[in-house]
This record gives structure tokens, sequence and C-alpha cells, in this order.
């Protein structure tokens, strides 16, 4: 009994995971794709992906759920690859030079995320997205009226024809994989970009070094109760301040490094999905709104484009169109948020049920575990 | 209640910090420098005036110790650089002559004109600035002209030239 109660706990933990490991390998076999190809194309949007993912990690640590107001931090870092270009500036030092033009941008965008989230706490993810259109606003009167007209502009090659404006589409040619091809090794008939995955790697260690510092254990403390946090002297709103701070300046940087690797970028949409597949990723690898690690973010990064990767071709074999795959594959981004959110609603309702039973004379373990699973539940809402 | 902050930290806090910003302006600066791109247009014309003909065999050009390529006479090739200080090596294909110029660019000078004939003889001036004259842009763009409160994607297909200043 025990046994069957401890396996349907653990699918309920993992469904989401579980669900989608399911998908992906439903979906190699008619897909008609060698591994060859698949561990391929993993090995390069794992380099392109899992810094921007990482980028989420933090505010996720400070109980501010999935930070949707990462575009921020893509726009910021946009806007130094448009004036890399713009000047001319080209390899591995463009991309520093976009990335270092873009940190201020992206320090003043977070400051002003934080401030706003800070005013809507308990529903930070909504107000995230909602900040992410509006700013969305200022960035294409920045980019569509100002460049050109205000801030100097002199690469006509970038100047829509009017004279002002950048144009829909820029290439980047001068910074295009230049991170990449920086050490590019070749094992077993793979190529692996080791200078992009270096600096993930120190990402990964940034992170784990700065939960043990006192900030980021101010962090985990602020997620996990504010009001005991604010009690025992931690500074509640600076604190959640900085994480989303840090954490636009690393989607800047985590955008720059897409684009590079993409080598061209809509000025005007390319940050519009950017929080939505880092959301989608951080959570198809596992992670909650609540609770969010490394691992995640590499299983997420590659088991949703693994299935990105297979859908459309399996579409096409399976129903003679690749469009059934494409559908798929925005249903499959929105349907995983969705359903963590769910899940993760249902679960708080769950341990709060089960933490009345317990208070109304239940075993007291049924009530521990229930107050446990709603005080989770509780610090995520905050 | 406001926190003191003691005069002697407020000092050294406010010279971390103005001494972080000229570190921060100092990076962009030097990346800006070292990633600045320029072009190169290797022309092997002869000149206008006659004074000077292109080599009869070809010449190898190399850049920067770069693979060298072959450039015949009436021919241009074009070759983008990193930085201000750059090396040009031109060898004839029968291997019998070698010069190698050292030269440096301004950070403005965007796309430069090398008269091979003249780099060759020694005669000055051998680099030009070269100004395209112009730039053809596709049609996507043009919903942009008037002031119309339009998306910029809502063009025609046909191409527009613009002239360049």
């Amino acid at each position: 009994m025990s046994g069957k109660k401890s396996l349907g706990r653990f699918f309920t933990e993992n469904a989401v995971v579980i669900i989608f490991l399911a998908l992906t390998i439903a979906a190699i076999p008619p897909s008609g794709l060698s591994f060859q190809y698949i561990i391929q194309e993993m090995i390069t949007r794992l380099g392109r992906n899992t810094f921007l993912v990482l980028a989420l990690l933090l505010p996720i640590f400070a109980g501010m759920g999935l930070n949707f107001g990462m575009t921020l931090g893509a726009m910021s870092g946009q806007i130094g690859l448009i004036l890399a270009i713009n000047w001319n500036i080209g390899g591995v030092e463009g991309l520093l030079f976009a990335a270092l033009v873009g940190t201020p941008i992206s320090v003043l965008m977070g400051y002003i995320c934080g401030a706003v989230l800070n005013k809507a706490k308990g529903r930070e993810m909504v107000t995230g997205y909602i900040l992410a259109f509006f700013i969305n606003g200022v960035y294409q009167f920045v980019v569509l009226y100002m460049m050109g007209s205000i801030f100097p502009i002199k690469n006509p090659a970038i100047v829509l024809s009017r004279g002002y404006g950048i144009r829909n589409t820029l290439n980047l040619e001068n910074v295009r994989q230049s991170l990449d091809d920086l050490l590019m090794l070749k094992v077993g008939g793979f190529l692996i970009p080791v200078a992009t995955f270096l600096i993930i790697g120190l990402l990964c260690v940034f992170v784990v070094w700065f939960k043990k510092t006192k900030l980021g254990q101010d962090m985990r403390a602020v997620g996990h109760d504010m009001t005991v946090a604010e009690a025992a002297g931690v500074p509640v709103d600076r604190t959640r301040i900085i994480a989303i701070i840090i954490s636009t300046v690393l989607a800047s940087f985590g955008q720059i490094i897409f684009l590079q690797n993409m080598g061209n970028m809509a000025t005007y949409n390319a940050h519009d999905q950017t929080s939505f597949f880092a959301v989608a990723a951080i959570l198809v690898g596992g992670a909650s709104v609540k609770k969010a690690s490394i691992p995640n973010v590499i299983i997420g990064v590659i088991l949703l484009h693994v299935l990105y990767v297979v859908t459309p071709r399996a579409g096409q074999n399976l129903f003679g169109s690749a469009m059934i795959g494409e559908y798929f594959r925005q249903f499959i981004g929105y349907g995983v948020i969705a359903l963590t959110l769910v899940l993760y609603a249902w679960k708080a309702r769950q341990g709060a049920a089960r933490a009345r039973e317990g208070l109304r004379g239940g075993n007291s373990a049924t009530a521990a575990a229930g107050t446990a699973a709603a005080d989770t539940a509780k610090g995520g809402a905050k | 209640m406001k926190q003191v902050i003691d005069p002697k930290v407020r000092t050294r806090r406010l010279l971390v910090r103005a001494a972080l910003i000229v570190v921060f302006a100092g990076l962009v600066v030097l990346m800006f420098n070292l990633g600045k791109l320029h072009t190169f247009i290797l022309d092997n014309k002869n000149l206008a005036d006659g004074s000077l003909t292109a080599a009869r065999g070809g010449n190898l050009v190399s850049i920067d110790g770069r693979e060298a390529s072959e450039i015949y006479p009436g021919e241009r090739s074009m070759e983008k650089v990193k930085g201000q200080r750059h090396t040009i090596t031109v060898t004839s294909l029968s291997g019998t002559d070698k010069v190698v110029r050292r030269i440096s660019l301004d950070l403005d000078s965007e796309m430069m004109l090398v008269s091979l004939p003249r780099l060759i003889a020694g005669k000055e001036p051998y680099m030009e600035v070269f100004v395209p004259l112009n730039v053809v842009t596709t049609a996507e763009e043009r919903a942009g002209t008037d002031n119309s409160f339009t998306s910029p994607e809502a063009g025609g297909t046909d191409p527009v030239v613009i002239p360049t200043p």
C-alpha cells in the first residue's frame, strides 16, 4: 500500500517530466531522424539556450516565481547588438561590446521590473508578463522611431529606407557564431562549442556559489517566507529587486549568446517569446514555481528541444504535414506551462486539505505533511 | 531612522564606484577598438593615367598572415579585417617579388580601396576611402516612408534604391 502511495506520489511530483519524456520517446521513431543528428542538434541547442534558462533561477530562489520579465533583459541585449552592428564591431569583441552596452540598460530595466513586482507581491508572474508587453512598446518606440532620428545610426544597411528606425531583420554576420567558433572541438563526430559551454559552466558555478553567500541565503529566506525574513532583518524588497536585476542582466547576456548562434535578429519580435520558451524549458525539466535547480535547466532544455526537433518530422511522416508538428510544438509549449501551474495549484489545495484534516483529528504525520505542502504552496504564491 | 555613514567609508565607496565606472568605460572603448571591422578592397587594376600597370602574372595577397588570395590583373577582392593595424603582403605569382606594407587605419574608415600597383611601386597614396554609390534595400522597409501608423512588414515587393550621403 505504502509502495503504491509512494509510486503515486512520484508520478504526481514528476508528472510534467514523465509526460514529456513519454511524448518525446514516442515521437522519435516516426520522425525517422538519426540519433547522430538528434544529438548534434541537442549539443547546438544546449549551447544556444541554456544560459537564458539559467537566468530564471535566482527569482525562483527569491520566491518570485518564473520571471516572465526576463524579456526586458533580452531587449537590452538586442540594443547592444544593434549598436555593435551599427558601429561595425565584430567577433567576440562585438559580443562583449553588446554585453557591456546591454548591461546598464538591463540593470535599469531590472530595477524597474523589481520595483513594480514589489508592488504586486503574490502576482509576480502575470505582472512580469504584462510589464514585458509594456516595455516592448517602449523598445519599439526607441528602435523604430528614435534610432536614426535622435540616436544617430551611421550604418545605412540597418536603417529603414525612410532614414530612421531599424530594419525588421538584422544580419548578424559580423558576430555570427563567433563565440561558438572560438573553441570548436570535434569529438566522436560531434561538433562541440566548448567556449559557449565554458561560459554556461561558469554561470552554473556562479549560481552554486551565489546560493552560499549572504545575499543568496537572504534570497532563499525571502523565498521561503517573506514575513519571517523581514522579521529576521532581511531587507525583503531590496533582495527581491537584486534577484530580478541579476536575472535581467543574465537574460541580456543569454539573448546575445542565443542570437550569435542564430546569426540574424528579428529586431521587433526576437525577444517576444524568449521568456515563454525559457519558462517552458525549466518547467519541462521538473522545476516548479517555487523550486528549481541547475539539473532542471539542463534536463528541460534537452527534453524540450528534442521534442522541437522531432515533432515537425514526425508530423510530416505521420500526417503528411510538417505544420502539424509545428502546431504541436506550440501546443506543447503553452500546455506544459498550463499543466505545471495547474498541478502546482492542485498540490497546494491537496496540502491545505491534508493540513485541515490533520487538525480535525487525523494522524499527526498527515497533518505535518499537509502543513509542509501547504506552506510550500503558500510560499510560492507569495 | 536614517543610517549615518562614516565619511571615510563614504569616500572609499565613492572612489570604488568611480573606479568601476572608469573600468567599465575603458572596457567599452577597448572592445570598440579591438573589434572594429574594416573592409579592404584590393584593386589590381591599371591606373587610369597609365603610369602604373598591374603585374602581368597576378599577385598573391595576404593580410595579417592569413591565407593568401590570388588576384589577377583587372580583378578586385574584398577582405574584412579587425582592428586598426595591419600588414599587407603582396607576392607575385611567379614568386620573384615580395612587398610587405604595414598600415594603420583611422577608427572611422569603414571601407578602404587599396591599389595594388601603387602599393607594389611604393607610390603614395595607395589607399583611399571607398564610398559605395548606393545601397539597395528591399521594399519590405518601404511602408515606413510616410508617417502613418503602419507596421514595417506591410510593404510591397520591388526593390528601392536610396542614395547614401
